[in-house]
């Protein structure tokens, strides 16, 4: 057809031509702006059921602590810019299929923390579980993201659970307690506080949780990449929050999902980019832990945040269909296998 | 493929026998329906976006929400006590970090029996300095049951690294077993009494 109308009136006939590439790019333009976001294909083999739920709440923490670029600028109507504090849910992951319950992350315990961290909303992980009509005891395996102590708080509730921590993660807590500089070695960094140094995160107790899965034979150090169960996969991303955090593939009806922890702090910065939650993080690291879920799931919708604001509403999808638990909690299901049931009420 | 039908017809623009001024209406008509095609194109994929992302202004709020209530301020001399305590407790939680990872260390086998010994008695030593500097501190009347704590949790962990050092003895890894619910206690504790006089000891992390 270009050809022809280069024969008429050669002269249109290359505008025409030009006009036709053009639409044709402005097609494929559209196809890929319609495909961002798309959903993934939806897995083959094993799925499994997953929900997410939410283990408190941190009040009030200034934007520009959670996400740099998004720092609080008064006067500014820029939405990157005009929200002075972020309210972040902590959420774990629960995956059920096959013989397995896993968790994914377990939040953390200690009451007593609730006036310590201004939190709210906390609830008992097993209390939580036990709306989805899992036992403590039914847990089989217990993935954590890292070892920070609002995400591997509660071991010790779920005895039968085997516990999966990455070697690296247990090393990279030893170099910095050991580590000659006192200020890089600091557990306690200022006056009552203590936020950004490489062993802050890691209380006593949390660490005699992990230790407690260890004494008890209930604990494999994992280096690198390990498949924990059919298709569920943890992924090494070291240094994308700490030393080792890991990520978790699980296939669903839905498409993979990837679990992240603080390596995937916020859903909108694997969305747009933006680093999030930086305490011992490589930020370049985080980047090539977001690209990790583009790769695994096809985009950014199922890569799994641990504090997504916008978490339990429609603004982040995964977590739409929620319900409210214990102490206004959050229950939300994500994905059920064939034959499961629905848990929400 | 719209836009290939458009060009199509527009070839015939120019062809024998038709008008000039009919062929540039035609091309203008092609421009036109390419510029809605795009708009339209534009407008699907926005709509898209926005159905899957946030409105950051819906959330957006510059103003503090309200809080829990907060609690009362230490008064000086409490603050005096927090301060001199936070001093020490730095090398309470370091010496917690030494008691656990000689533990953790012997039972993933990457230490042997004469490395966690050492570390167990550098422990239990440094347990053993600061309970004396705790001891040294006079907390003020509103203050003593946390200072009581403080020392429980301190003895606690001595306990623990007592216990941990029979090992060494016996080669016997209950002696672990029974240590741990020792030390997690003392772990515990710590925490509630950081929950009195140091608020924000840990951050969300």
């Amino acid at each position: 057809m270009v050809e022809g109308s280069a024969v008429v009136n050669p002269q249109r006939g290359m505008k025409v031509t030009k006009r036709a590439r053009m639409s044709v790019l402005l097609a494929l333009v559209m196809v890929v702006a319609l495909s961002l976001g798309a959903p993934s294909v939806p897995a083959q083999g094993p799925v499994y059921s997953v929900w997410v739920v939410r283990n408190s709440v941190f009040k009030d923490v200034p934007a520009g602590a959670f996400m740099p670029d998004r720092a609080f600028v008064p006067g500014s109507t820029s939405p990157m810019n005009n929200q002075v504090f972020f309210q972040l849910p902590v959420n774990v992951g629960v995956i059920k299929g096959g013989k397995d319950v896993i968790l994914y992350d377990t939040g953390w315990k200690q009451q007593d923390y609730l006036k310590m961290t201004n939190s709210v909303n906390w609830a008992p992980l097993p209390d939580l579980l036990s709306r989805l009509g899992i036992q403590a005891g039914d847990v089989t395996k217990i993935v954590i993201g890292h070892g920070h102590w609002d995400h591997a708080g509660q071991l010790s509730d779920f005895p039968n659970a085997v516990l999966y921590v990455q070697k690296a993660e247990l090393e990279g807590i030893q170099w910095a307690l050991t580590y000659p500089n006192p200020r890089i070695a600091a557990v306690n960094t200022s006056q009552g506080g203590c936020a950004r140094t490489p062993a802050c995160g890691y209380p006593p107790l949390t660490l005699q949780e992990i230790y407690g899965k260890v004494l008890g034979g209930k604990a494999v150090v994992v280096d690198g990449t390990m498949e924990i169960a059919p298709g569920v996969i943890i992924h090494p991303a070291h240094r994308a929050h700490t030393a080792g955090s890991q990520l978790l593939e699980v296939p669903t009806t839905i498409g993979k999902l990837v679990f992240g922890s603080d390596a995937y702090s916020s859903w909108e910065g694997i969305r747009d980019w933006m680093i999030a939650n930086p305490q011992q993080t490589d930020t370049v690291q985080q980047f090539l832990a977001y690209e990790k879920c583009y790769k695994i799931t096809g985009g950014y919708q199922n890569c799994v945040a641990a504090h997504e604001p916008l978490s339990y509403s429609d603004k982040y999808p995964l977590t739409k269909n929620f319900w409210t638990g214990p102490n206004d909690s959050r229950l939300a299901e994500v994905a059920l296998a064939p034959g499961e049931k629905t848990r929400k009420p | 493929m719209v836009a290939s039908q458009d060009a199509s017809s527009a070839i015939g623009v120019g062809a024998p026998g038709r008008s000039g001024s009919q062929g540039l209406l035609r091309a203008k008509l092609l421009v036109a329906g390419l510029i809605v095609l795009a708009l339209l194109g534009v407008f699907c994929a926005s709509l898209l976006r926005e159905a899957t992302t946030t409105s950051r202004t819906a959330g957006a709020t510059a103003r503090r929400p309200s809080l829990t209530p907060p609690r009362p301020a230490l008064t000086p001399a409490e603050e005096a006590y927090a301060q001199a305590l936070w001093a020490i407790h730095g090398d309470v939680k370091s010496a917690a970090y030494k008691l656990t990872f000689s533990g953790l260390r012997y039972k993933l086998k990457q230490a042997d029996g004469p490395e966690f010994g050492t570390g167990v008695r550098d422990a239990s030593k440094s347990f053993g300095q600061v309970e004396a500097r705790v001891r040294a501190l006079a907390p003020p009347p509103s203050l003593r049951q946390v200072h009581a704590q403080y020392l429980d949790a301190v003895h606690l962990f001595q306990r623990s690294a007592a216990e941990m050092l029979k090992v060494t003895a016996d080669g016997r890894d209950d002696h672990l077993l029974a240590a741990h619910p020792l030390s997690q206690e003392a772990s515990e504790t710590l925490l509630r009494v950081g929950n009195m006089i140091w608020p924000g000891e840990y951050l969300p992390n």
